[in-house]
């Protein structure tokens, strides 16, 4: 009997051993190809603790500024938390999340997730649960994480939620038909991962002249009541911890920011004493050059408008908050230069290519 | 809850952990509370229609049973006085008198019933719009009315037939009724031989507990491995253009969706039940091993037939107008005359069987392909007897696998017509096959078009490869799970094993559209 | 021998069944169709025809090269929306596969109007000649479906300010 019951621990050890293996197998790695955004989130927790500036939002946060550019000019610690597509409530819970690792000064909102008032009013509703996946999958477990999840159910993970929530929990449930896509990366990749951002800014070095575009005009520009309350919510996380809120739009053309979203923000701003900066209103003065600073048409910011985009912002913080010139302290600077060292080393290669 | 979800699996290893924790006497109770559990989370609505077939079969139960007690103590106590006549009319007079309240029962369950599927079928769903009947139509069929109707109607007729005893406590006639496992999809169990297990609180027991579990996941591989993953092509062939080739195909894709799907259901539901002590009837027995149509009906979906056997069948066949013509047909046929009534009885059981699965002309001509196949069978016995004695077939082993592949083929050519979305493309495209000659979908891409890859037609072919192994082992050599349970290190690994294959190869998840069961339709 | 019989006969059978035969489906089942069916909204311009789920180099061909063009990839997956200007109006698309078909269009001065004749600067009044009164929010905006499509009408101050059709999910 003593025999038999050993037999069967020894073997369920077994079972979760491999099981567990086999998942860190199928998970995708998003080290390589077109999805490297996958893999944004989860590179923060190797970078956390020194930082002064806190960027979080979504793609118009991780492709527009360049954190190594306001440490080489200015000595600001900063780091993005960015994701594709990633919604309000998303960038809450990350905000939360991040104040386990450290306090920041500053934290940097991209207010354009604001028209997206539930997960159900994003556009590519059938990517919804992937766009989930790229910003939850790389957060470590915490109560933010599951609230997160709660809240970022698109209308195909509610329809049976405790299968979802068992895989967030359990990945392999998700990912178990990838059985028959595994590609040499995810051999590769099994136990460990490369870093492919610097401090949370994808790197794009391609130039695509800025087309004009159009939008069609809405029937409502009022911004939904779930959105405000995320908001609020940043708010008052930040007021209570002593942090700085400055909300942004950053300097990309499309998608539309249409004034009546602009006038909006603009009040919310001055009711709760808040620093706002619409972004595409000082171009000038950050000096983004339309053909040759983008990558996609005006999209997104390219590394040399992104440097651009540093530049004049890191200023703008400097000068508000009196940030600290970290270059200074010795201990920083190590880690930093190690930092601007695989930057530099990244966008001459990007370039060469 | 589908039984194939993360929810159902957490609730059954809830049930099974506080069945297992409370003391024998309290497990009934607990498992009335967790079949209420599981009907509620269906639709509250339902309840209603549950309780009202509780509530008129406890009520007909009780009524009868009082009938009987009653004439049983004037019996014994007028044992000496009453003559032989004088019994038998005491006892035709209370059944004469237990009859009103099993028609009356009967009538109002049945009716229900067909209420609910004649509403489930398009001309008639919408003629009650605006109406008070339209509320049938909106919360759908309830959950297993099927099942527990059939089980509670033939409760009833046990009663009157006096061969069952009426239950003493509703709330055990209820478990009886609700009992969750089965309500899914049967099978549809005999109040005699399900009840007593039911609230008989079974003591654990380890072997019976492992071999549960073995068996429910063994039907979780049939049914996400197997029949969910060949849905995809099975829609995709019902298309139009796929005729000759196209239909085989679909005839053989649809007879390993429709058997992974039942059985692998079935499994669930046994396994679960055996898991808690409870054994519950067998539904399939290797069908695909059938030589002939009778034995096929004995070995497929055998709760079903066995019900319609013992209360539609068999009160036909020996109904007083039935005997009159037995008795009259056979002055004028001979030997066929006398087999007459079963034929029309047959005929009788095959259309309520079809009408049951559902009010359609494709569902009554596919009981009567049944009934008409089996009827043929039955009058050409003394000519197939003729010629297989002639050429000494029935000892050749080839012989008997000949006549299994012939059953399998001629069931595939009846089962498929409810694919169909009508009677006359069903002919289309069984006359295609003698007329559309298109073997060249096989090797010309086609079959990648369907919506299954090459890795899914190795899962397939693994599947129905290791499918095959078991049943032929089961049929040579007895219990797989039997084989094993002596050798604890080849057994944890083959368990293993399967759970990794249920776990990759299984089709669930996201972006993945839980098909549900194709029996939960009835 | 056996089935023979039975297939035979089963082929009667179904002779006494032609009568109830060709009923309409219960529940139809379509063929897995990846082409996009063309069941909504169009509008009409030049003589020429363009529609919702219409392939776009159809579109092309009958209204010429566009005037201006631009398109936009979504964040982190494939997939590029194009939106096509003419001037009076602009066409946007979305990839099935490496073919565009019509997504949404949208007018953007008068020199188009609407199949029932509603063009930029239309009244109130028009609108609700031409439309009913179904589908009005009561104070800025029209919206109409047909098949998948979706008609918006957008008014300020008595005046339509913009018409758009876009396809919504099914």
């Amino acid at each position: 009997m003593k025999k038999k019951i050993a037999l069967f621990l020894a073997f369920l050890v077994l079972s979760g051993i491999v099981l567990f293996c086999l998942q860190a197998l199928l998970i995708p790695k998003n080290m390589s190809g077109k999805l490297l955004e996958g893999a944004l989130i989860s590179e923060y927790y190797d970078n956390a603790g020194h930082n002064d500036v806190i960027f979080i939002g979504d793609c118009e946060v991780y492709e527009n500024f360049s954190p190594i550019t306001m440490w080489e000019e200015y000595g600001i610690t900063s780091i993005i938390r960015g994701s594709p597509q990633q919604l309000i409530w998303q960038s809450y819970y990350l905000m939360e999340e991040t104040l386990r690792y450290e306090k920041p000064k500053v934290m940097v909102f991209n207010v354009l997730s604001m028209k997206y008032d539930t997960p159900d009013s994003t556009k590519e509703q059938e990517k919804r649960e992937e766009y989930n996946r790229l910003t939850l999958d790389g957060m470590r477990w915490s109560e933010s994480k599951w609230n997160s999840m709660l809240a970022s159910m698109s209308k195909e993970e509610r329809e049976d939620k405790v299968f979802t929530v068992a895989s967030y929990l359990l990945p392999i449930l998700r990912y178990h038909d990838r059985w028959n896509q595994l590609t040499e990366e995810d051999f590769k990749y099994w136990f460990t991962r490369d870093t492919v951002s610097d401090n949370g800014y994808l790197m794009k070095t391609g130039k695509v002249p800025m087309t004009n575009h159009e939008e069609r005009p809405l029937i409502s520009y009022d911004f939904g009541e779930n959105s405000w309350y995320y908001l609020e919510k940043m708010t008052k996380l930040c007021k209570d911890n002593g942090i700085e809120l400055v909300l942004i739009k950053a300097p990309a053309v499309s998608p539309k920011w249409w004034p009546q979203w602009d006038e909006q923000i603009e009040t919310y701003a001055a009711e709760n004493d808040l620093l706002y900066i619409n972004m595409l209103e000082h171009q000038e003065e950050i000096g983004i050059d339309w053909d040759n600073d983008t990558y996609d048409a005006g999209l997104h910011l390219n590394v040399y408008g992104a440097e651009k985009a540093a530049r004049w912002f890191g200023k703008v913080l400097q000068e508000k908050f009196q940030l600290a010139d970290h270059r200074v302290e010795s201990y920083l600077s190590g880690i930093w230069a190690e930092k601007c060292e695989t930057y530099h080393n990244r966008k001459k290669e990007m370039e060469e290519k | 809850m589908g039984i194939t979800t993360v929810s159902f699996l957490l609730f059954a290893a809830v049930v099974l952990l506080g069945n297992y924790l409370l003391p024998q006497r309290a497990r009934w109770v607990w498992l009335l509370i967790a079949s209420m559990f599981f009907y509620l989370t269906a639709g509250w609505e339902y309840v209603i229609f549950l309780l009202l077939t509780v509530a008129t079969t406890y009520l007909a139960g009780f009524l009868m049973d009082r009938n009987l007690q009653k004439q049983d103590a004037y019996l014994a106590e007028n044992k000496q006085t009453l003559s032989r006549e004088e019994k038998k009319a005491v006892k035709a007079k209370t059944k004469s008198r237990n009859r009103i309240f099993l028609i009356a029962a009967l009538v109002i369950n049945f009716g229900v019933l067909a209420l609910f599927k004649v509403l489930s079928v398009a001309p008639f769903r919408g003629m009650v719009d605006g109406t008070a009947l339209s509320f049938f139509v909106r919360i759908g069929l309830p959950l297993g009315i099927s099942f527990y109707m059939f089980q509670s109607m033939g409760y009833l007729v046990d009663i009157f037939r006096t061969t069952d005893k009426a239950e003493k406590n509703p709330f055990k006639l209820l478990l009886f009724a609700a009992y969750f496992p089965q309500l899914i999809q049967g099978p549809i169990s005999k109040h005699s031989e399900l009840a007593p297990q039911l609230t008989a609180g079974k003591k654990f027991d380890g072997k019976e507990f492992s071999f549960g579990l073995q068996r429910m996941l063994w039907g979780f591989f049939k049914k996400l491995v197997i029949a969910d993953r060949i849905a995809v092509a099975i829609a995709a062939l019902k298309a139009p253009e796929f005729t000759g080739m196209g239909f085989f195909l679909l005839m053989l894709f649809y007879a390993v969706q429709i058997y992974g799907d039942f059985t692998g259901g079935i499994d669930m539901v046994i396994g679960l039940s055996q898991a808690l002590g409870i054994k519950l009837t067998e539904n399939f027995v290797r069908p695909f091993f059938s030589k002939n149509i009778a034995e096929y009906w004995r070995r497929w979906h055998i709760s079903l037939g066995e019900w319609m056997k013992s209360y539609i069948f068999y009160p036909i066949s020996v109904s007083q107008p039935m005997l009159k013509l037995s008795k009259s047909a056979r002055e004028k046929f001979g030997n066929f005359g006398k087999r007459l009534p079963v034929y029309v009885a047959s005929v009788a059981t095959w259309l309520v069987t079809g009408i049951w699965h559902g009010i359609t002309p494709n569902f009554i001509l596919w009981g009567m392909m049944n009934c008409f196949v089996i009827v043929v069978s039955e009058e050409l016995v003394p000519l197939y007897d003729k010629f297989h004695n002639r050429f000494g077939l029935k000892e050749k082993k080839w012989y008997g696998g000949f006549e299994m592949l012939r059953m399998f083929l001629l069931m595939n050519l009846i089962r498929i017509v409810d694919l169909f979305p009508n009677v006359g493309e069903y002919f289309r495209r069984v006359g295609s096959l003698v007329t559309t000659f298109n073997y060249h979908i096989l090797w010309d891409g086609t079959m990648l078009n369907l919506g299954l890859s090459v890795a899914d037609y190795a899962v397939l072919g693994f599947g129905i490869v290791l499918m095959f192994a078991v049943s032929l082992f089961q049929e040579k050599k007895g219990s797989v799970r039997e084989a094993l349970w002596n050798k604890p290190l080849l057994r944890y690994i083959l368990v293993f094993i399967l759970v990794l294959i249920v776990l990759l190869m299984g089709k669930y998840g996201v972006g993945y559209d839980a098909s549900g069961f194709i029996y939960d339709n009835f | 021998m056996k089935k023979l019989i039975a297939i035979l006969l089963a082929l009667s059978l179904m002779l006494c069944f032609a009568a109830c035969g060709e009923t309409t489906p219960d529940t139809p089942d379509q063929p897995q169709n990846k082409e996009p069916v063309q069941d909504s909204y169009s509008f009409t311009y030049n003589g020429k025809k363009v529609a919702l789920h219409a392939p776009m180099t159809e579109v092309i061909a009958a209204l010429g090269k566009e005037k201006s063009y631009s398109e936009s990839a979504s964040c982190a997956f494939e997939g590029l929306d194009k939106t096509y200007g003419y001037g009076s109006f602009y066409i946007q698309t979305y990839p099935i596969g490496d073919k565009d078909y019509v997504y949404s269009f949208w007018f953007v001065d008068d020199m188009v109007e609407t199949d029932e004749g509603i063009c930029i600067g239309s009244t109130l009044a028009d609108v609700q000649t031409a439309y009913g009164t179904e589908g009005y929010n009561g104070s800025n905006a029209y919206q109409l479906t047909k098949g998948s499509g979706q008609l918006t009408i957008i008014l300020e101050n008595d005046a339509v300010t913009s018409i758009q059709y876009v396809i919504i999910a099914e």
